[in-house]
């Protein structure tokens, strides 16, 4: 196997995951959204602010690629395609987990304010944790491109 | 900035009371406390009332009113009800339409028949029978031996009749099905009954539409009827009921009219100023730029009565945020240009939006040039020899990287400061020492790391000589002043526990405002991408070209315009609930101040 391939395979794993993570995590929340403005048709400016929150893991991921495309030549070492394939598998999987996860939580928060509970700043807040992980990984490809 | 608000307590003879209340609502301007009281059957009944209209005005909003002159004289009730009893009907005869297609889809193959002519037949002994096999498994020889007859064939069936006079034996080969109950005309008449019946029910609902005002005139004299009984309700009864204590906030301003007011009516009256602990409803007062971004503080929730108002605090950074996120210079300039014209016609209501996007569409402009991307193309990379003179002050993604989290330090830095300054307003000087020592830790650490980068030869290291004094004094504020008054173990212990919340909580606050050139850097290559699209996918034919090329790029660009605009609205709001209202302390929870006034 060509190094070049290795690499394009990490590329793959973190743009496919973390867009399918971002993907199935907005609509976990816009389904939610749909069914709670049945109950309240005045909060869908909430309800979008929430669902739309898991969509950055897939910018996430686009934005990891950019970051290593500039390594991505046929004359790459194999030092830095095993680098690039560890960068993928990081930020695909962890944005993968966290869009989900985030969009269960956004949506659980959506469906308490279709049922009249006013929780709109606390599911904003908890919906940070999981994103931070996904923060954390796209700074760790950061710091593996700046150190390749 | 909060209002300052009165306090007053109006002590009013039961007898003058709704009298009293009457002019109170027409003043319009306090706001009478309706705290611990509970919702009786009455004002519930009024309540559905009113959601009722609200329904049946947003269900008219759909329609279009029939041209017709409203000759009939109807109240709101009697529309509402006649709305009511159509979209039942309406509900019934859908459903006898849905019944209908799916008897007619059962009777279709046999097409148009006499059942008549069926009945007569059956009386004379010759009975129809009905067969329904699969086309695969039909045998046209059957034709010649059977007296069969093919009514039709379709999705592979064939449908065909036996005419029986009592003493054929029929092949295992031959289904039979029910017989059809009615022909297919029959259904088919039936169906545009139910139709036209919908069709008239719908030309009334139309007419219904007309008489929206009237509804919206009931319900607003529901609105101040309900306001009122609440009001009524909310004062409590003293002296064996017959004086009723009202009591309420005006905001200052106000005051002066409500005092000539009181004083003509002779009611006997306390006021006092709001108190930093009372419950006050707030209304806010800002500048014409920071009033823009008002409508994103009701978002989250309005500020506590002691606390700061956030919001000019935060309109300059989501300003920026925005420009960060949307960063394209040729979209910011559609942005203020469409705004602008639509602000000529615009009404009240709309123009503040227009203003704001004009605002935002001008941080756009500001970060687009900064970074050299117009509608998606990167000056940066550009080959234009006119152009390849400026390719150097354009920032690079290194650079936009690494400023995303500057900004963010900034505003948590500056949340910090406002933190500071609530702490101080709010319980005195010592509280904020805390705080103020925590900016000064941060503060001077980045100053420093930043300097002895940039200009070594000052000697100004990070955990140099200096900057260790600098962090000491900050250091002893942070452990052994953060509880005022507590002894110094208590104090030594909540600074570890606030020292660890600072590492593990200012990381992530930091690394989230990546998010912001993650946003930018999608949008400027998106839109590349679709002028890639647009000027590679091309044919080569003369007019055919130019077509494709405008209409890639006009699709393309109005989606990544869509896509691009969300993303910059909803992540700088959530950055500025989570990292900003964090940092700055904010704890919210206030009550928006809704006069007691007649609604027109």
């Amino acid at each position: 196997m060509e190094p070049i391939i290795f690499a394009y395979l990490g590329i793959g794993i973190m743009l496919i995951l973390s867009g399918i993570g971002s993907a199935y995590g907005v609509t976990i929340a816009g389904n939610a959204a749909i069914g709670a403005l049945k109950k309240e048709p005045n909060a869908f400016g909430n309800f979008m602010v929430l669902s739309s929150l898991a969509g950055t893991q897939g910018l996430y991921g686009f934005t990891g690629y950019f970051m290593l495309s500039k390594f991505l030549v046929e004359t790459i070492t194999w030092t830095q395609s095993a680098a690039i394939f560890g960068a993928g598998l990081t930020l695909g999987f962890v944005a993968l987990f966290s869009a989900l996860r985030q969009g269960q939580i956004c949506a659980n928060g959506i469906t308490a304010m279709g049922n009249g509970h006013k929780v709109f700043a606390n599911t904003l807040i908890l919906a940070v944790f999981p994103e931070l992980y996904a923060i954390v990984s796209l700074a760790a490809v950061f710091l593996i491109s700046t150190s390749l | 900035m909060i209002v300052p608000m009165i306090k007053y307590s109006f002590l009013v003879y039961h007898r003058d009371f709704n009298s009293f209340l009457s002019k109170l609502q027409e003043l319009g301007v306090v706001d009478i406390s309706k705290e611990n009281r509970t919702v009786d059957e009455e004002e519930k009944a009024i309540i559905n009332q009113i959601n009722r209209y609200s329904n049946a005005l947003r269900f008219f909003e759909t329609r279009t009113p029939s041209e017709e002159k409203i000759t009939l004289s109807m109240d709101a009730d009697d529309v509402i009800s006649r709305l009511d009893i159509l979209q039942k009907e309406r509900e019934q005869f859908d459903n006898s339409i849905k019944k209908s297609q799916k008897e007619l889809a059962e009777v279709k193959p046999w097409g148009n028949f006499d059942q008549s002519l069926i009945h007569k037949l059956s009386d004379k002994g010759i009975k129809i029978r009905y067969f329904a096999i699969p086309e695969k498994s039909f045998n046209v020889e059957w034709l010649q031996e059977y007296p069969i007859e093919i009514i039709s064939t379709e999705s592979g069936l064939v449908f065909f009749v036996l005419i029986d006079s009592g003493d054929i034996q029929i092949p295992a080969d031959f289904q039979e099905v029910r017989q059809p109950q009615f022909s297919c005309k029959f259904k088919e008449d039936e169906i545009n009954r139910y139709l036209g019946k919908i069709d008239e029910i719908e030309k009334e609902i139309d007419f219904l539409a007309s008489y929206n005002q009237v509804i919206k005139k009931s319900q607003t004299e529901l609105i101040n009827s309900l306001e009122f009984k609440v009001v009524s309700s909310s004062a409590d009864k003293q002296a064996g009921e017959s004086v009723m204590v009202l009591q309420g906030w005006v905001p200052e301003p106000q005051n002066q009219d409500l005092v000539n007011f009181l004083e003509q009516e002779s009611v006997i009256y306390i006021s006092e100023k709001a108190l930093p602990q009372d419950n006050a409803p707030i209304l806010l007062k800002n500048n014409r730029f920071a009033k823009l971004f008002e409508p994103i503080t009701r978002l989250f929730s309005f500020p506590m009565y002691a606390e700061l108002d956030l919001t000019p605090f935060f309109a300059p950074f989501y300003m920026l945020f925005f420009g960060f996120c949307f960063g394209d210079a040729g979209y910011g300039i559609l942005f203020v240009i469409v705004a602008t014209i639509y602000k000529f016609k615009a009404s009240q209501t709309v123009k503040p939006i227009l203003s704001l996007v004009q605002f935002l569409g001008i941080a756009a402009v500001i970060f687009g040039a900064l970074t050299g991307t117009v509608f998606g193309y990167d000056l940066a990379e550009t080959q234009i020899p006119a152009l390849v003179q400026y390719k150097s002050f354009f920032l690079d993604k290194n650079t936009m990287f690494y400023s995303s989290m500057a900004i963010g330090f900034v505003q948590i830095i500056f949340g910090m400061c406002v933190k500071a300054a609530n702490q101080w307003i709010q319980f005195g000087w010592k509280y904020s020492v805390s705080t103020i020592g925590w900016v000064i830790f941060l503060l001077s650490s980045a100053i420093f790391a930043v300097l002895g980068k940039v200009r070594p030869e000052l000697g100004l290291t990070a955990f140099g000589p200096i900057h260790l004094v600098i962090i000491g004094i900050a250091g002893l504020a942070i452990m052994f002043y953060n509880s005022p008054g507590k002894n110094p173990f208590m104090n030594f212990g909540t600074g570890l526990w606030d020292s660890y919340n600072m590492a593990t909580g200012l990381l992530g606050d930091i690394l989230s405002y990546i998010r912001l050139f993650a946003l930018g850097l999608s949008g400027g290559i998106l839109g590349g991408v679709f002028n890639s699209l647009a000027f590679g996918m091309a044919p080569d034919l003369p007019v055919a070209k130019q077509i494709v090329i405008v209409l890639i790029l006009l699709i393309g660009h109005g989606i990544n315009i869509f896509m691009s605009a969300l993303g910059s609205l909803v992540h700088p709001v959530r950055l500025t609930f989570v990292e900003f209202y964090k940092n700055a302390g904010f704890v919210g929870g206030g009550k928006e101040y809704e006069p007691f006034q007649r609604k027109q």
